[in-house]
């Protein structure tokens, strides 16, 4: 930050002649987080991706959001992160899941028109000052001459033209570009697509930290069926959501409590679903473009085949819009709209036991069952391959027919992901009632890709012995566009954090799921893909969707990229949350010690009917408490609460009812926060504690944690382990003390 | 790595008296040291584990401290874990003595209490109940305890509450995998099974939670009162349990003002039998001070036996066990004949039916079975708090799961408390006071 450089400086920067502050190599949803915090909180930034018109790409399926990624979104959200947003203005059809257990596990799943989500990632792009896209493909890192006593590190990157980029840090999210090898049956093809990375690159990460532990993993994605071919008349319609309430974003749920929305009801869709008779596929496409230029930019989308992979292309990037306050509104009027009226539908259908004799017969000619791959696969999102040999038939397994986009002229059938060969891919395809006359625009494929362990890592996501690269999606070792994001979000602020000279964003198990995942992922590593999960949480009734805000509020404030007015709203529910709590704890109704508190963690006692209790006991004198407004007469005083916001509402309901657990979570949580807080030397000697099994030595050598706990957590690390380095620190420090 | 402080060494036996005193050595280099204690030809380091031998143990200036056995363990085979040497030598205060001091000057520390054992808990020897276990078995005053003590070191407690604690961390992950993937999808008969489960879980729990009493009743002992009115028998029955004349016993009432203690073996379980003033408005001073520590005792009892005379009235307090004596006073089988379900002795015609009647009596009142335990005790607090906690949060988990979807993230969250706690009583957490907490109370050598 020592220059003050415009945009136009940091282009000429392609010479060389120029040190940016943060460098980011890879557009997909790490990539874009990391590049958009970093400039947002005022460090000059490079993103460097293949395309420019292909930032934030889903490769595979079209949605964000599901079961505990939700948590993950909200979370990013409250930090200042694009995900949410652009999900919530980008999507097709909004579901909530897991809504009968109640708010703590609730969560949002958004089916996405891909084209426009990356559109509109690239107009934010575009629209941040601090900010320049550069078209290239990395091949190389650029090192710091060697010097004696002076460690080597990466000072910026080599494009495969030529081009230099110089830069303080660097964030790689480098996806399954590293080492990508794609399998359809046992024919491999090379890299992920076209954004591939030449090979020099990981050979100097290699040199740069021989402890990064590389190793493989693999993905898949099913085939994508030309809507044209379906006979959707033999599948279920999955409709959204009728009134879709739980937006990731909060700027959604503000604007959709204060805006006056069109609200149309679900039966007169029907109606005009049925009157028109248009609606085609997934939705009714003519409506839906009508929205034009406040709506999607989708006109401009072009989805096509190429070299057998369906792909998508979205040109508005070209022509940057400015993202201002009246735009913003209007794309959120416009997504309010299709969420009320214009949802996309999608289509159920399952496996039969001909799709299941058919995978059976075939399943050496599968690049995962046939030997071909190693990498360990993701157990949560199975091929189809796998479920079958691990959970057998059970009378079919669900197939779910999703829209990618607007005018995508194919779908996405959800259930199918496998690495067969393309022949038996359609043979099975053909089984699946409605698909009897399937064509592929493109089958299915299994990739295979390098990523490290991640436990090479510290809690900002920078590689530990090499401080100013910070890794962050896929090349960790964790599946998903949320855990990308997330991990991205995280590493570019830090990176942003360190150049600034300030102190790192580090979030800890019990404030927020992104904590969780990356405590995980550098304590205890992964052994395959890892995705979120709410029993990864140990706090998981104190981290609730709907408190996100709340909880990390303090990290928001300091980062400053959410915006003020977002803020002070934060500022203004937690006042009034931590007010009401008060009151209602020691306002007495019966004079037996009952409180609207009580009456709250009750089951099935509403916010209103405490609050009703309340008036009733002032009418009939049984308060004592004077101070009470109704004690003037003026009973209207106590439908104050009739103006709160209906969030506000549950958060303080949820905090009532839940209070017992969360004490309990939280006194198990003290423990490990306790032996969190003891701290082991960076060069600590292992092999001088005597005792200390040779595994487990080994494992503390190798992952080298930085606490007691961290050090409990590794598997293969048994709890005498830990007593022995227990003492083994506590007499280090006895010795240092003396 | 291999430091002479590495080798902790303790007497093992008891000092004092006896013909052979026990000194253990333990810990990295232990047989470096051992070399230096002794001139044998083959010097310790090189014999095989399992064997002894017969030497002299030399001080600095090579001269005879003492002729001892040296027995060679090699790690991972001893207790410890670690290589260790153990020296049977002369017993008494003056050898044992000397031998330590030797081995201080070639570099052994004297261990801390239970430092043996910690390292054996360290080394993956014992499991932590049978590490408590041993701590038991060096304390326990009665063949009983030590049977029980054993028992558990032999892991019989462990073998208990680790399925147990297996079949609750198996519900709990099944729980939170259906929490994270199925909803709406889930076993049509979940919700019922679920519940089932935990109802047997938390039974199983209520089970072993049972043995606490019989465990802490073989440990430490019970406190049984004798009470009654003045004149009652009470004297008369202590001596009778005692099978010595250990009160004095009169007819006049009040004869005994304080309160007297004597210890009685039942079954193996050691009573801390007490004879008190009888409780009346009582004419002295002394004895009015002696009918308010009977009282006091009275509260505090496990068992209180409430004598009444046959020939008398009384109201027993709650809960006591009432035996009506003296009943030679009575015509012959009246008691029986007016229905009375009090049980009636007479120490002095029929003292031997007397006993048994009052034996019976006392293991009703302490809930204690005739026969030895078979199955696993709970030994100490730690063990009872952390398996009570445990039930509880079964219990509520059942509770949750009872309101079906809404109450599921609710009943998750108890069902991992409760495998928490199975957890910590095993060891299989980590929890920085826990070994010192359990360490601490041990005593040197073992």
């Amino acid at each position: 930050m020592d220059d003050k450089k415009g945009k136009d400086d940091i282009e000429d920067a392609s010479n060389g002649l120029f040190n940016v502050d943060v460098l980011v190599v890879g557009a997909g949803h790490a990539g874009c987080e990391a590049a958009f915090a970093s400039a947002r909180m005022g460090c000059k930034t490079i993103l460097i991706t293949s395309e420019k018109d292909t930032l934030g790409l889903m490769p595979c399926n079209p949605a964000v959001g599901g079961l505990a990624k939700s948590h993950l979104v909200v979370e990013l959200d409250a930090l200042g992160g694009e995900m949410g947003f652009n999900a919530d203005l980008t999507g097709l059809q909004y579901r909530t899941l897991n809504a009968s257990r109640g708010p703590a596990v609730r969560a949002v799943r958004i089916q996405c028109d891909k084209a426009a989500y990356s559109a509109r990632m690239a107009r934010v792009a575009a629209s941040l000052p601090n900010l320049s896209l550069i078209e290239g493909t990395v091949v190389d890192l650029l090192l710091s001459k060697e010097e004696s006593n002076k460690k080597i590190l990466p000072e910026g990157v080599l494009l495969s033209d030529g081009r230099k980029f110089y830069s303080k840090r660097i964030v790689l999210t480098s996806g399954t570009a590293l080492g990508g090898k794609i399998w359809i049956g046992h024919c491999e093809k090379d890299g992920a697509g076209d954004a591939r990375l030449a090979v020099k690159l990981p050979e100097t990460l290699r040199q740069l930290s021989p402890s990064l532990g590389w190793r493989r993993l693999k993905t898949g994605t099913p085939p994508r069926i030309y809507n044209a071919s379906v006979d959707w008349s033999k599948t279920v319609r999955q409709e959204g959501e009728n009134n879709p309430v739980p937006f990731f974003s909060r700027r959604m749920k503000l604007f959709a409590s204060s805006a006056d929305v069109p609200r149309g009801t679900s039966k007169k869709t029907e109606t005009e679903k049925a009157n028109n008779g248009t609606q085609t596929l997934f939705g009714q496409n003519d409506k839906y473009l009508s929205f034009g230029p406040n709506g999607l930019c989708v006109a401009s989308s072009i989805w096509k085949v190429v070299d057998g992979f369906a792909t998508y292309r979205s040109e508005s990037a070209t022509s940057p819009v400015v993202l201002d306050d009246n735009r913003a509104l209007s794309e959120m009027a416009a997504a309010f709209e299709r969420a009320k009226t214009g949802q996309f539908a999608c289509f159920e259908t399952h496996t039969t036991i001909e799709s299941h004799a058919i995978i059976r017969e075939n399943l050496e000619r599968s690049a995962l069952y046939g030997g071909k791959i190693s990498g360990e696969g993701v157990r949560y999102c199975p091929s189809i391959e796998d479920k079958i040999v691990r959970f057998g038939d059970r009378g079919g397994h669900h197939v779910i027919l999703e829209p990618e986009g607007v005018d995508c002229p194919w779908c996405y059938p959800n259930g199918l992901s496998n690495s067969l060969p393309e022949e038996v891919q359609l043979r099975l395809a053909k089984t699946v009632p409605g698909l009897e006359n399937a064509e592929f625009a493109a089958p299915g494929y299994a990739i295979e890709y390098d990523c490290i362990d991640p436990r090479a890592l510290n809690a900002c996501l920078a590689v530990k012995d090499v401080p100013t690269l910070y890794l962050a999606g896929q090349i960790n070792g964790t599946t998903g566009y949320e855990e990308a994001a997330a991990q991205g979000f995280l590493a570019g602020v830090n990176a942003a954090l360190s150049v600034l000279g300030k102190a790192p964003l580090i979030l800890s198990r019990d404030e927020a799921y992104i904590g969780v995942m990356v405590d995980d992922l550098i304590t205890k590593g992964t052994d395959e893909p890892y995705r979120m999960f709410t029993s990864r949480a140990e706090r998981r009734l104190l981290l609730r969707p709907g408190n996100a805000h709340l909880r990390l509020r303090h990290h928001a404030e300091r980062l400053g990229i959410v915006s003020n007015e977002l803020l002070d709203l934060s500022k203004q529910e937690d006042a009034w949350l931590n007010e009401t709590e008060l009151k209602w704890r020691s306002d007495w109704l019966d004079g037996k010690g009952l409180n609207r508190w009580k009456l709250l963690a009750r089951d099935g006692e509403s916010f209103e009917s405490a609050s009703v209790a309340k008036k009733d006991a002032c009418r009939n004198g049984a308060n004592n408490d004077v101070s009470c407004p109704c004690k003037n007469d003026s009973v209207s005083a106590c439908s104050e609460y009739a103006e709160i916001p209906a969030e506000w509402k549950e958060e303080l309901t949820l905090r009532a009812k839940y209070e017992g657990y969360i004490a309990h979570e939280a006194a198990q949580a003290k423990r490990l926060i306790h032996s969190g807080s003891i701290k082991i030397p960076k060069e600590f000697d292992y092999a001088s504690i005597k005792g200390l099994r040779f595994e487990a030595c080994e494992k503390l050598t190798r992952i080298r944690p930085e606490t007691l706990r961290m050090a409990s957590e590794i598997p293969g690390v048994n709890p005498a382990d830990v007593a022995l380095l227990a003492v083994a620190l506590k007499k280090g420090f006895a010795n240092k003390s003396k | 790595m291999i430091g002479e402080g590495d080798v902790i060494a303790a007497l093992a036996t008891a000092p004092g008296l006896g013909g052979v005193a026990v000194i253990r050595m333990s810990g990295e280099g232990v047989y470096a040291l051992a070399d230096r204690l002794t001139a044998l030809r083959v010097p310790p380091s090189a014999r095989p584990a399992g064997t002894f031998v017969y030497t002299r143990l030399l001080d600095a200036a090579g001269a005879t401290l003492d002729d001892a056995l040296m027995l060679f363990f090699r790690a991972p085979h001893s207790y410890t874990g670690e290589d260790t040497v153990e020296l049977h030598v002369h017993g008494g205060r003056v050898v044992p003595e000397a031998v330590l001091e030797r081995l201080w000057q070639l570099g052994a520390r004297p261990a801390n209490p239970g430092e043996f054992t910690q390292r054996a808990f360290l080394n993956g020897r014992l499991d932590l109940t049978q590490a408590e276990a041993v701590a038991d078995l060096i304390a326990a005053r009665t063949p009983r305890a030590e049977r029980a003590a054993r028992a558990n070191l032999q892991g019989r407690l462990g073998a208990a509450l680790e399925p147990l604690y297996e079949d609750t961390l198996a519900l709990s992950a099944e729980v939170e995998h259906l929490l994270d993937f199925d909803e709406g999808e889930l076993p049509e008969d979940f919700f019922t099974d679920a519940r089932n489960r935990l109802e047997a879980l938390s039974a199983r729990t209520a089970a072993l939670l049972a043995t606490w009493h019989e465990g802490r009743l073989i440990r430490e002992g019970a406190l049984v009162v004798l009470a009654g009115k003045p004149n009652a028998g009470k004297s008369t029955l202590l001596n009778l349990l005692l099978g010595y004349d250990r009160a004095i016993v009169s007819d006049e009432p009040g004869t005994t003002r304080d309160a007297l203690e004597e210890t009685f073996l039942l079954d193996g379980v050691p009573l801390r039998l007490v004879d008190t003033a009888g409780l009346r408005e009582a004419p002295g001073a002394i004895e009015r001070e002696g009918v308010t520590r009977a009282r006091a005792l009275l509260a505090q009892a496990d068992a209180v036996l409430y004598l009444i005379a046959a020939n008398d009235e009384d109201t027993p307090p709650e809960g006591a066990c009432v035996l009506r004596t003296k009943a030679d006073l009575l015509p012959n089988g009246a008691a029986i004949a007016n229905g009375d379900p009090i049980p009636s002795i007479s120490a002095t015609t029929a003292p031997e039916a007397a006993r048994a009647v009052v034996c019976d009596a006392l293991r009703a009142a302490l809930r204690l079975g005739a026969g030895e335990t078979a199955h696993a005790t709970l030994a100490n607090a730690r063990q009872f708090a952390g398996l009570a906690e445990a039930e509880k949060a079964l219990r509520q988990a059942e509770t949750e799961f009872s309101k079906g979807e809404i109450g599921y993230v609710t009943a998750a969250q108890r069902l991992r408390a409760a495998a928490e706690a199975l957890a910590e009583i095993l060891g299989r957490t980590w929890s920085e006071d826990l070994l010192d907490r359990i360490f601490s109370s041990f005593c040197v050598g073992k």
